[in-house]
C-alpha cells in the first residue's frame, strides 16, 4: 500500500464527491423547475446517455494518451463548466444540457479518480481500504448534501455550482499531488499481475459478461426505483421544496452509506467470500419492493431508493471493484470506468425509454412496475452470484489451480470385476500382474456378489470368494455354501473353502476333502482351513501359509488366536509385514517399523494395502514407532482409504514432520472422497493453528541467523499445515478441496503477487477469519517478545536449536540451506543430514573425470571449476553443489573439479544422503530437477 | 478407459514400466482420460501424458528451424514437470485420433514421494532418459 498516495486520493475523491452532489442537486432541480413529471423518463435517459457517451470518450482518450493528463482536463473543464453553469441557465440554455453536462462530467471524474485510489492499494489490503475510501466519497456526498439543504433557502440554486467550480480546482491540485506520490512511492494496485495461465483470457471475458450484465440489470432497476421516487418526491413537495427534499434525501442516505462502508462493508469483504457480498445488494432491494408492493406509499418506495441507492454502493460496486482485481491493472481500470460509466448507464437509459414509450400508464400502474423490477432484480442477484464464482475461478487461474474431485475408483461394480478377473489369466505377464494389483485393491459391494457365486466363469468365481474372504460377509453363507458344494474349479474351490472358513463354517473344508488328494493347493488349503477352525497346531500351519499367501495368513490369525509371544516370533522370523501391519503384535510392528526405516518397498506396500480392519489394528500400535516409522506410515497411508485410521492417529503428531505429512496424505484422501473424522479434524486445525502461533510470537531478535532462518522456514510449514487443515474442513463439508490446498503452495513458495493472491484465494473459498488472520501476521511480522521455549511443544527439534543445544551444527546448517536442492527441506531432516557431513579444504583438485563418486560437495567458500574434454570450463561458486550426479545415477565422475585457490566444501556422502532422501523424498526429486535444469532446459518436449 | 485399461497404458511407457504393479495401479487411479480426434490440438499444462493409442505430432522448440517429432503409444510428454515445475507446456496436435491417459504432475510426486522405492526407481530412468 502506497499510504501517501491513498490519503491524497481519499481526499481527492471525497472533495469530488462533494461537487458531484452539488452540481447533481443543482442540475436536477433546475430541471424540476422547468419541465412536469411527464418529461422525467427524458431526464433519465438524457443522464444515462450523456454519461455512457462521456464515458466511451474518456475510455477513447485515455486509450491515447496518459490518464492523468485526461484527468487533469476533465477536471479543468468541469470547473469551468460548473461556474459558467448560472449564467448558462440564465441566458436560456436548455436546463437538460446542464443536467447531462454537469451529471456526466462530475460523475466521469469520480469514476477516473478513483482509479487512482485503487491504484495506490492491492489484495486484502485493498478489501479493507477501498470501502473506506468509498466512505470518505459517501461522507462528501452527505456533508455536499446536508449543506447544499441549509445553502439553498439562504443564498439560492446558483450557490451550488459555484461552490462546486471551486471545489473543483482544488480537487485538481490534490490529484497532481497524488499522482506524484504515485509516482515516487509506487503504485502496487497497478502492478503487472502473477503470470497468468493459459486459457485466462477466457475466464476472464466469461467473468467481464457476468459483470457487464449485472451492471446493465442494475441500471434498468435503479432506473425504475429512480423513476417511482421521483414521481413520489414531485407528487408530495413542490417548488423549491423538491430541490431541499433532494439533497437532504441524498444527504440522509449518503449519512447511512457512510456508516456502512466506514464500519461493516470492510469486515464483510475481508470475512466472506464475494458469492455472498454481491448477492446482498439485489436481494434486499428485492425485499424491500416486497414491501412497496404490499403497502405502495411514498415511505416504501423511499425505502427501496435508499436500499437501492445505498447498498450499490456499499456492497455490490466493492463486489465489482474486488472481481475487477482478478484482471490486469490496464484492463481492470478501463472496464471498471466503461461497467459504472457505460454499461450501467446504458441499462438504465434502456429502462426509461422502455418506460417512455409505456407511457404514464407505467407509473399509474406502480405496483405491476415494482414486479417487473423485482423479478429483474432477481435475475441479477443470481447473475452476481455467478460473476462472483467466475471471479473466483479467474482469481485462482494464474495460479494453476484446478479444482476436480474423483470417485473413488477402487468401488468396482461385477461387470469390472469379470473383466479384470479374466485379466488376471492374460498371456502378457505384465497385464496379469497389474489385474492382480488392480483386484487387490478393488472393493465390490457384498451385497451385489449373492446373485454371482455361481457365475459361468471360473476366474470369475474365484475373485468373488476372493472378495469375500478380504471382507466377509455372513449374511451370504447360504449362497456360498450352495455355490461350493457344486465347484468343480479348483482356483476358485481354493478360495471358496478360505471364504466359508473366515465365516468360521466348515462346509468348505468337507467339500475340499472331496478333491484334496488331487490337487495341491485344495490340499493345503483344507489343511490350513482346519488349523484355523480349531483342528490341530496353528502355529504350524501359519508358518507354512505365511510363506505362500499373506493375504490368507492375515485371515487366518484373525480367526485364530495364536499367543502373543508365539505370534510376534514367527511374523518376524517370516519378515512377513504384510500380516504384521494388519494383526501383528507391538513386538512384531518394531520389526515392521525398522523395515519402513529402511525403506524396504514390502513394508511400505505392507501399508499401502491395508484394509480398513488392519488400520485400525495399526492405528491403536502406530504411536509407539519409531518417527522415521511413523513418517513412512503417515506419507504411505494416502495410497489406501482405510489409511484414514493411521492418519487420524498421526494427524497431531509430536514430531511435525510426521504431522506434516499425516496432513497431506490426509488431503490426498480426501481428494478421492475420503475424509478423516470430525474430532481429527478439529484437533488438527487447532494444533495448526496453536503451531504457527508459537512460531509467530518467538522472538528472533536476540537469535542466531541460523535459528532465524530455520524458524522462517519452519513457519512456512506451519503455514501449509495450517492451510491443509482448512482445505480437510473443506473436504469435510462437502468442497472440494483441491483448490485451497494449491494455494498452500504458492503462498509458502511463490513470489509477493502470487502470495497476495493466493491468500485472496483462501478467503473466497474458505473464509475462516481466525485463519487468514494468522496468515494475515505471517505476513507482515511484527517485532515480538515470545519465549522460543514454546517452539519446543511443536518442534522439538527447532527449540533445540533455538536454546543453542546444535550450536556446533550451524555453520553445517548454514551452508547446506544455500544450495536450492536443501533450501526447503524440513529443519529435523536438514539436521541429520548436517550431523554426517564433513568439511573439507581444498586447495587443488577434488576429483578427476572418470572417478568413481559416492559422495556430493556443497562449496561452502572458495571456487571450483570445472573441466569437461569440448566443453568451456564451468566456475562452481559458493553456495552450488558439485558431483551430485553420482549420488543420482551411480555414474564416474563426468568432468574434472578443482578449486580456484583455497576453498572449503561440506561433503554428503551418498548413505547420509540416502537416509535422507528416505526420510524426505523431495530430495530425489530435487536432484532430478537439477539435472533436468542441466540437460533440457526449456526443453519440455525432451521426454 | 477403466482403471485397468489406465493402467496398462501407463506401464506400457517406459518410464512407468518399470515400477511396481501396485505403484502403477495406484498412478492410475488418479489418471484421467483424453480422447483426441484428428487435428484437436491441445497443450499438456500441469498433467504428464501417455499416449496410450494413437500418434501425436510435437512442437519441438530447439534452436533453429521449427520442427517436429512425433509422439506414439507408450510416449510420455511433460515427464520434466514431475521434477521441475517452471517447465513450459507442450503444444501437441493429434496425427490420428488417440487417447491420452494424463495424471497432475502432483499426483505423480505425491505417489512417488510415499514410496520411496519407487521414487528411486523413476529417477533413475529419468536420469537415464535424460542422460541419453
Amino acid at each position: 500500500m502506497n499510504r501517501r498516495a491513498y490519503q491524497l486520493g481519499v481526499v481527492m475523491v471525497m472533495l469530488s464527491s462533494m461537487v458531484a452532489v452539488a452540481l447533481r442537486s443543482f442540475a436536477e432541480a433546475a430541471f424540476l423547475e422547468a419541465y412536469g413529471p411527464a418529461e422525467m423518463p427524458w431526464l433519465l435517459i438524457a443522464s444515462a446517455g450523456g454519461f455512457a457517451i462521456a464515458t466511451l470518450g474518456y475510455d477513447s482518450l485515455t486509450r491515447h494518451a496518459r490518464a492523468s493528463v485526461v484527468d487533469l482536463g476533465l477536471l479543468v473543464a468541469l470547473g469551468i463548466a460548473a461556474a459558467a453553469a448560472p449564467a448558462l441557465l440564465h441566458a436560456g440554455a436548455p436546463p437538460v444540457v446542464l443536467v447531462v453536462g454537469l451529471a456526466a462530467g462530475s460523475q466521469l471524474a469520480g469514476l477516473a479518480l478513483w482509479n487512482r485510489v485503487a491504484a495506490s492499494i492491492v489484495g486484502r489490503e485493498a478489501r479493507r481500504a477501498s470501502p473506506r475510501a468509498g466512505a470518505a466519497v459517501t461522507a462528501g456526498g452527505a456533508i455536499a448534501g446536508l449543506a447544499a439543504g441549509a445553502v439553498i433557502p439562504r443564498l439560492g440554486l446558483s450557490a451550488l455550482p459555484w461552490g462546486g467550480a471551486v471545489l473543483t480546482a482544488v480537487v485538481a491540485i490534490v490529484c497532481v499531488a497524488q499522482e506524484r506520490a504515485l509516482r515516487t512511492g509506487g503504485a502496487p494496485g497497478a502492478a503487472a499481475p502473477p503470470e497468468p495461465a493459459r486459457g485466462a483470457g477466457l475466464v476472464q471475458r466469461r467473468l467481464l459478461v457476468a459483470l457487464a450484465v449485472v451492471a446493465a440489470l442494475e441500471g434498468i432497476v435503479a432506473t425504475a426505483v429512480d423513476l417511482q421516487f421521483i414521481a413520489g418526491v414531485k407528487t408530495r413537495y413542490t417548488g423549491t421544496d423538491v430541490a431541499v427534499a433532494l439533497a437532504l434525501f441524498y444527504g440522509g442516505t449518503n449519512a447511512i452509506l457512510f456508516v456502512l462502508q466506514a464500519a461493516a462493508a470492510p469486515r464483510l469483504l475481508l470475512t466472506r467470500s464475494l458469492t455472498f457480498t454481491a448477492a446482498i445488494h439485489p436481494l434486499l432491494v428485492i425485499v424491500s419492493y416486497a414491501w412497496f408492493i404490499a403497502a405502495p406509499r411514498f415511505v416504501s418506495i423511499a425505502a427501496t431508493r435508499t436500499c437501492d441507492s445505498v447498498l450499490r454502493l456499499a456492497t455490490s460496486r466493492p463486489a465489482q471493484e474486488l472481481a475487477l482485481s482478478a484482471l490486469p491493472p490496464g484492463k481492470r481500470a478501463r472496464w471498471k470506468v466503461l461497467l459504472r460509466g457505460a454499461v450501467w448507464p446504458a441499462g438504465a437509459a434502456a429502462s426509461a425509454l422502455v418506460l417512455l414509450l409505456l407511457g404514464p400508464a407505467a407509473l399509474a400502474r406502480p405496483v405491476a412496475l415494482a414486479l417487473a423490477a423485482a423479478a429483474i432484480a432477481l435475475v441479477a442477484a443470481i447473475l452476481a452470484r455467478t460473476a462472483a464464482r467466475r471471479f473466483q475461478t479467474a482469481l485462482a487461474a494464474p495460479l494453476g489451480i484446478r479444482t476436480e474431485r474423483r470417485d473413488d475408483p477402487r468401488r468396482i461394480d461385477l461387470e469390472t470385476l469379470e473383466r479384470w478377473s479374466r485379466a488376471t489369466g492374460d498371456d502378457d505377464p505384465r497385464t496379469a500382474a497389474l489385474a492382480r494389483a488392480a483386484l487387490a485393491r478393488a472393493r465390490v459391494e457384498p451385497a451385489e456378489l449373492a446373485d454371482h457365486l455361481r457365475h459361468d466363469d471360473p476366474s470369475v468365481r474365484a475373485a468373488l470368494f476372493d472378495q469375500l474372504v478380504r471382507t466377509p460377509a455372513s449374511a451370504l453363507r447360504g449362497e456360498l455354501r450352495a455355490a461350493i458344494a457344486i465347484e468343480d474349479d479348483d482356483r476358485a474351490l481354493v478360495a471358496g473353502i478360505r471364504a466359508l472358513a473366515v465365516l468360521g463354517d466348515r462346509a468348505g473344508v468337507e467339500r475340499g476333502e472331496e478333491r484334496a488328494g488331487l490337487e495341491k493347493d485344495v490340499d493345503d488349503t483344507v489343511r490350513s482351513s482346519r488349523a484355523m477352525l480349531g483342528d490341530g497346531d496353528p502355529a504350524d500351519e501359519l508358518r507354512r501359509v505365511l510363506a505362500t499367501d499373506a493375504g490368507w495368513a492375515t485371515a487366518f490369525v484373525r480367526a485364530r488366536p495364536i499367543p502373543e509371544d508365539v505370534l510376534a516370533s514367527l511374523l518376524i522370523s517370516a519378515s512377513a509385514f504384510a500380516v504384521i501391519a494388519r494383526v501383528g503384535s507391538l513386538a512384531a510392528r518394531q520389526h515392521l517399523a525398522t523395515a519402513l526405516e529402511a525403506g524396504s518397498p514390502d513394508a511400505i506396500a505392507a501399508i499401502a494395502d491395508l484394509d480398513d480392519v488392519g488400520a485400525r489394528s495399526l492405528a491403536r500400535d502406530v504411536g509407539a514407532l519409531s518417527t522415521a516409522a511413523r513418517l513412512a506410515i503417515a506419507r504411505t497411508a494416502s495410497s489406501t482409504p482405510a489409511g484414514v485410521h493411521l492418519i487420524e492417529a498421526l494427524i497431531e503428531d509430536g514430531d511435525p514432520e510426521v504431522g506434516h505429512a499425516a496432513l497431506r496424505s490426509a488431503l490426498a484422501l480426501a481428494r478421492g472422497g475420503v475424509v478423516v473424522g470430525a474430532p481429527a479434524l478439529a484437533a488438527a486445525h487447532t494444533h495448526a493453528l496453536a503451531a504457527l502461533s508459537a512460531h509467530l510470537d518467538a522472538d528472533r531478535t536476540t537469535a542466531s541467523p541460523c535459528v532465524r532462518a530455520e524458524l522462517e522456514l519452519a513457519t512456512r510449514r506451519c503455514v501449509a499445515r495450517l492451510l491443509w487443515a482448512t482445505a480437510l474442513e473443506a473436504a469435510a463439508a462437502g468442497r472440494d478441496p483441491a483448490a485451497i490446498a494449491a494455494t498452500a503452495r504458492h503462498l509458502v513458495g511463490g513470489s509477493e503477487a502470487l502470495r497476495r493472491r493466493a491468500l485472496d484465494v483462501v478467503q473466497e473459498l474458505e473464509a475462516r477469519p481466525e485463519v487468514l488472520a494468522a496468515i494475515e501476521r505471517w505476513l507482515r511480522p511484527a517485532p515480538l517478545a515470545g519465549s522460543l521455549d514454546a517452539l519446543a511443544a511443536h518442534d522439538p527439534w527447532l527449540g533445540r536449536l533455538a536454546r543453542g543445544e546444535l550450536a556446533q551444527l550451524e555453520p553445517t546448517l548454514v551452508a547446506l540451506r544455500r544450495p536450492a536442492l536443501f533450501s526447503s527441506l524440513a529443519g529435523p531432516a536438514l539436521g541429520e543430514l548436517a550431523a554426517r557431513s564433513e568439511w573439507r579444504s581444498i586447495d587443488g583438485e577434488l576429483f578427476r573425470a572418470g572417478d568413481a563418486g559416492d559422495a556430493m560437495f556443497v562449496v561452502a567458500s572458495g571456487s571450483l571449476i570445472a573441466r569437461r574434454d569440448g566443453e568451456p570450463d564451468r566456475r562452481i561458486e559458493a553456495g552450488d553443489v558439485v558431483g551430485e550426479l553420482a549420488l543420482l545415477t551411480h555414474a564416474p565422475r563426468a568432468a574434472t573439479v578443482a578449486s580456484d585457490g583455497r576453498g572449503e566444501v561440506l561433503v554428503v556422502g551418498r548413505d547420509p544422503f540416502a537416509a535422507a532422501s528416505r526420510r524426505a523424498p523431495e530430495l530425489l526429486l530435487g536432484l532430478a530437477a537439477t539435472l533436468a535444469g542441466w540437460l533440457a532446459p526449456n526443453r519440455p518436449d525432451a521426454l | 478407459m477403466d482403471l485397468l485399461a489406465r493402467a496398462r497404458a501407463l506401464a506400457a511407457c517406459p518410464l512407468f514400466g518399470g515400477l511396481a504393479p501396485a505403484v502403477v495401479v495406484r498412478l492410475a487411479e488418479r489418471a484421467r482420460v483424453v480422447e483426441l480426434a484428428r487435428g484437436d490440438r491441445r497443450t499438456t499444462d500441469d498433467d504428464v501424458w501417455v499416449v496410450a493409442t494413437g500418434s501425436l505430432a510435437i512442437a519441438v522448440r530447439d534452436a533453429g528451424s521449427p520442427t517436429s517429432r512425433t509422439a506414439t503409444t507408450g510416449t510420455a510428454l511433460g515427464v520434466i514437470r514431475i521434477v521441475r515445475r517452471d517447465t513450459p507446456a507442450i503444444e501437441v496436435v493429434a496425427e490420428q485420433p488417440s487417447t491420452l491417459v494424463g495424471l497432475g504432475a502432483d499426483d505423480v510426486r505425491d505417489v512417488l514421494e510415499e514410496d520411496p522405492a519407487a521414487l528411486a526407481a523413476l529417477t533413475d530412468r529419468l536420469a537415464a532418459q535424460l542422460l541419453s
